[in-house]
């Protein structure tokens, strides 16, 4: 994945992409299965295979390899922004037949905001630090910047990704044209209304769940995962939210060390003993081991933080599914309720009769693909923690065994010298 | 005015007769414990006898000048105006004036005191020196630690005291090792009668900690939290760094007011080192009375030498104040992290719970033990960040402020021998007129007097000179030293905290490593 911001930034922007090869395919690498444990077959193989940011909108290059009778090309790209990532995602919940599957969620919309912002405050001030301290700061937010393109685009990706590894919804029209089709979609973001009616479906929904959620099961299956998901995705939010406030704080303390590296250059350079060697000496470890920090904070935002995220947008997917479980039953039991009145008053009883049995059919096939469901989304879920808390670890072990040769390299130096 | 008086030469350090209150930036110092105060302070009249024995003669010849030093802080804030009014000398006492001036009572003992006392120098000297060298060839052995902070008494009147343990194999002290109780008030006192003896002759007196009545407040109020414990932590280690700065200075190792306060079980109470007392606000007018006056001071530097190193410490003291502003994020920023990693820990588990695969569930318990283990680490570490990083920087923002108050206190001296030397010229001058006055009646006795006045004020001349040559000399001696001392500081903390940093890297590897295993496990 090659991810190129454009011209937001400027050239500038474009010297800090070759900074640090280790970052950028770290994360190429982790970022495709990054939450999920995705076979790709040949029968269809879509990734993110460019990307490009302008002024409020990033346009994301779709790539598709497929085998599959149903498109014309074996490999083909089109661009896409985010509004129709979407659309498309709406059609896979508004769509009936998908009611018994876990909708993969839709990817969050790529935010800049903050980042844009940072960089705006830098160039307002830049008459009041060095030229030096302006220029690590202007790379370090475009650093960031980078970071949160890259992790925009991947979000992207693994929503395609898990749409196309989904044996029924890779088969779905929309899908298809979202692949295929060069032209601009026209799906215009929702307007007012649209978004008005939306709010209150959401909030007839969450109503809803609250009623139906009620309702024990018969099932113990669902019993349980009714249990088990509405006390996880608590918890799960809970999680990212406090592990979101911990990579941050441990970028804090990173840029800190910024601070102090460069007043410890200016005291090296400045000071009239013998003491401005070692000041210098420590001035460069602190730049290093900064950038370690700032290391270790992103990682940890990638492997735990996004884990945490997605999980939580997944197991929202998931609950949503056994509500539109539990919705089915209830229409089922309202249905036989209405069969039982019928045929006390024998009065339209083969509309009843073929309405429960509609209602039946509907309940039982949800109950049926979302039990597999369910149970992939444990498989999937145990997979990408493992997946990811072994990077964690990993990763970690990787950063602190490097800061700790940094420090002892320096202070052999430094008790060398005095 | 009254009897004559031969000042004795300017001696080298030992400044038994100067009572100038100091200059130094520690607002809230006492000024010498009063005399009415201290039973153990001499009646004015029997101060010759008690003088007798040359050792002690340190605390009680600044005591008994106390009151005047009361009314010098007026005095001194007009004095650089009014030059010419040598009627007001004997109580405008607060000059490096070498013969003691007292009160009237005394001024007839005087000159015994003085010669009484010149023979006392020979002995310090010869101390000092050997303390120096010893100094200089690292047998300095001497080692000050403040433990056992211990409230005493109850409620507004309660205060903290704390063990002064002295280890030493130096023969000026009686026993090689030995305690006592001292209380904050008692270091702020110490700081003081030392800042006014040497301040004003160039010595680099280590500032004492700052007061903090917030602080205190709390601590006296009885609030058992752990700001209040980090509180009275912060305190003695101040203490204890102030300590063990002040005895490294061979100057002040020597002091009588030191050894007393490191060996006495009974210390007589500093009273005027409450923030809010009468001499606390007088010293904060005399202090503003004195910042007027700096800006008004035009000196010919004649050495280049004092103005670089002035140009050079206020780049230092600018860059350490950033420098100390960053670090002191750090350790905000730390703490944040900490309590963050902390929430994060107990979320973990609680995920870890809710979780329903056995072995997953297991991990994130064990990744939450993991990150609460780390939680530690970073507490222990922003201890680190502060103690040491944070507070060398603070006290060394500090330390220079007492070092531009030396060479502020040279350009006050530089001042003074200007002054005499213009009122040297004009008495010549008015002589001048005198002798060709064409009233031969009145002009023997005007002759007479003001012969006078020019022998007074030659005298004065050559005494601003020599104090002057004298404080740029030790002022240069004590910044050699100074810097010195602040390498040698700098560095040795510097490795210190640089060694902490180690630490916390290998606990980490240690933690995560022990954790991979248990994420591996997940099947």
């Amino acid at each position: 994945t090659r991810a190129c911001a454009g011209p937001l930034l400027g050239a500038a922007m474009m010297e800090g992409l070759d900074d640090g090869p280790d970052f950028l395919s770290e994360e190429d690498r982790g970022l495709k299965a990054i939450n999920v444990d995705l076979q790709s077959d040949a029968a269809l193989q879509v990734d993110i295979s460019d990307a490009l940011s302008e002024r409020d909108k990033v346009k994301f290059t779709v790539h598709t390899k497929s085998s599959l009778p149903n498109f014309k090309q074996n490999e083909f790209s089109v661009v896409r922004q985010h509004e129709e990532f979407i659309w498309l995602h709406d059609s896979f919940v508004e769509n009936e037949d998908y009611a018994g599957y876990i909708i993969p969620p839709a990817p969050p919309r790529p935010d800049f905001d903050a980042s844009r912002e940072k960089l705006q405050k830098l160039g307002e001030g830049e008459g009041s630090m060095t030229k030096e301290e302006f220029t690590k700061m202007k790379q370090e937010l475009e650093a960031e910047y980078l970071a949160i393109f890259k992790k925009t685009v991947a979000m992207h990706e693994v929503f395609l990704c898990r749409v196309a590894a989904h044996p029924i919804l890779r088969k779905d029209l929309n899908f298809h044209v979202f692949l295929e089709y060069n032209q601009d979609l026209s799906v215009r973001g929702k307007n007012k209304k649209e978004k008005l009616e939306d709010f209150f479906k959401n909030m007839v929904k969450s109503a809803d769940g609250v009623i139906v959620s009620g309702v024990k099961d018969v099932d113990d299956f669902f019993e349980h995962e009714r249990t088990f998901l509405l006390e996880y995705h608590n918890r799960v939010k809970d999680a990212s939210a406090k592990s979101d406030r911990m990579t941050r704080s441990h970028k804090s303390a990173a840029d800190d060390y910024n601070r102090i590296g460069s007043s410890l250059y200016a005291l090296g350079t400045q000071d009239s003993t013998d003491i401005c060697k070692f000041f210098l000496k420590v001035s460069e470890l602190f730049d290093k081991t900064r950038k370690i920090e700032a290391r270790v904070s992103a990682d940890e935002d990638l492997k735990l933080s996004d884990l945490l995220k997605y999980y939580l947008r997944e197991s929202q997917a998931a609950k949503d599914l056994l509500y539109r479980r539990s919705r089915s039953l209830v229409d089922y039991e309202n249905a036989n309720k209405a069969l039982d009145k019928a045929r006390a008053k024998n009065k339209d009883v083969l509309q009843a009769e073929t309405s429960q049995q509609l209602c039946c059919q509907k309940f039982e096939k949800i109950s049926e693909s979302a039990k597999q469901e369910l149970i992939d989304f444990k498989t999937r879920r145990v997979a990408a923690f493992r997946k990811n808390l072994v990077e964690l670890a990993e990763l970690e072990l990787k950063h602190a065994k490097g800061n700790l040769q940094l420090l002892q390299n320096c202070l052999a130096v430094l008790n060398g010298d005095t | 005015m009254a009897a004559e008086r031969e000042p004795p030469p300017l001696r080298d350090g030992k400044p038994t007769d100067f009572e100038e209150l100091e200059d130094g930036e520690d607002l809230f110092t006492s000024t010498v414990s009063t005399l009415e105060s201290s039973p153990s302070s001499p009646e004015p009249a029997s101060l010759p006898a008690e003088d007798i024995s040359a050792n002690s003669n340190g605390p009680k010849a600044t005591e008994v000048v106390l009151d005047d030093d009361r009314e010098d802080l007026f005095a001194e804030a007009t004095e650089e105006v009014s030059l010419d009014s040598p009627e007001r000398e004997p109580i405008l006492s607060s000059e490096p004036s070498p013969a003691v001036t007292p009160v009237t009572p005394t001024t007839l003992i005087a000159p015994r005191i003085e010669s009484k006392s010149m023979s006392a120098p020979v002995i310090f000297d010869r101390s000092r020196e050997e303390i120096e060298e010893e100094a200089n060839g690292d047998i300095f052995d001497i080692e000050i630690g403040v433990s056992d902070p211990e409230k005493v008494g109850d409620g507004m009147n309660a205060y903290m005291a704390y063990r002064v343990t002295t280890k030493t194999s130096l023969s000026m002290f009686s026993k090689s090792e030995f305690s006592v109780k001292r209380r904050f008030s008692d270091f702020l006192g110490l700081h003081s009668k030392l800042a006014s003896k040497y301040l004003h002759v160039g010595y680099i007196v280590p500032p004492a900690p700052e007061k903090s009545i917030v602080g205190m407040t709390k601590v006296k109020v009885g609030k058992e939290d752990s700001s209040s414990t980090e509180f009275v932590e912060k305190r003695r280690a101040a203490l204890e760094r102030y300590l063990q700065r002040t005895v490294k200075h061979p100057t002040l190792l020597q002091d009588p007011d030191l050894r007393q306060f490191l060996e006495s079980s009974e210390l007589p109470r500093a009273v005027n080192t409450q923030a809010l007392s009468g001499a606390g606000i007088l010293r904060m007018v005399n202090k503003a009375a004195d910042a007027v006056n700096k800006m008004t001071i035009k000196m010919n530097e004649s050495d280049a030498w004092f103005e670089e190193k002035q140009q050079q410490f206020e780049n230092l003291d600018q860059q350490l104040r950033k420098l100390h502003a960053s670090v002191e994020a750090l350790v905000c920023h730390r703490k944040e992290l900490s309590a963050n990693t902390a929430a994060f820990a107990k979320s973990a588990a609680m995920l870890g719970n809710s979780e329903d695969h056995t072995a997953l569930s297991r991990a994130l318990s064990q990744l939450a033990e993991v990150e609460e283990k780390i939680d530690q680490l970073h507490q222990e570490q922003a201890f680190a960040d502060f103690y040491m990083f944070s507070e060398l920087l603070s006290d060394y923002i500090r330390l220079i402020a007492a070092v531009k108050g030396v060479f502020d206190h040279r350009m006050k001296c530089w001042q003074k021998w200007e002054d005499a030397q213009i009122t040297l010229l004009k008495k010549r001058e008015a002589e001048a007129k005198i002798m060709v006055a064409n009233k031969p009646d009145k002009i023997q006795q005007a002759k007479n007097e003001i012969r006078e006045e020019i022998e007074e004020w030659e005298a004065k001349v050559q005494q601003g000179e020599r104090d002057f040559e004298q404080i740029s000399k030790t002022i240069r001696k004590e910044v050699g030293r100074f810097e010195k001392e602040r390498v040698k500081d700098f560095k040795t903390v510097i490795i210190k905290y640089l060694e902490s940093l180690v630490q916390t890297q290998q606990q980490l590897i240690k933690y995560w490593e022990a954790f991979l295993p248990e994420a591996k496990a997940i099947a």
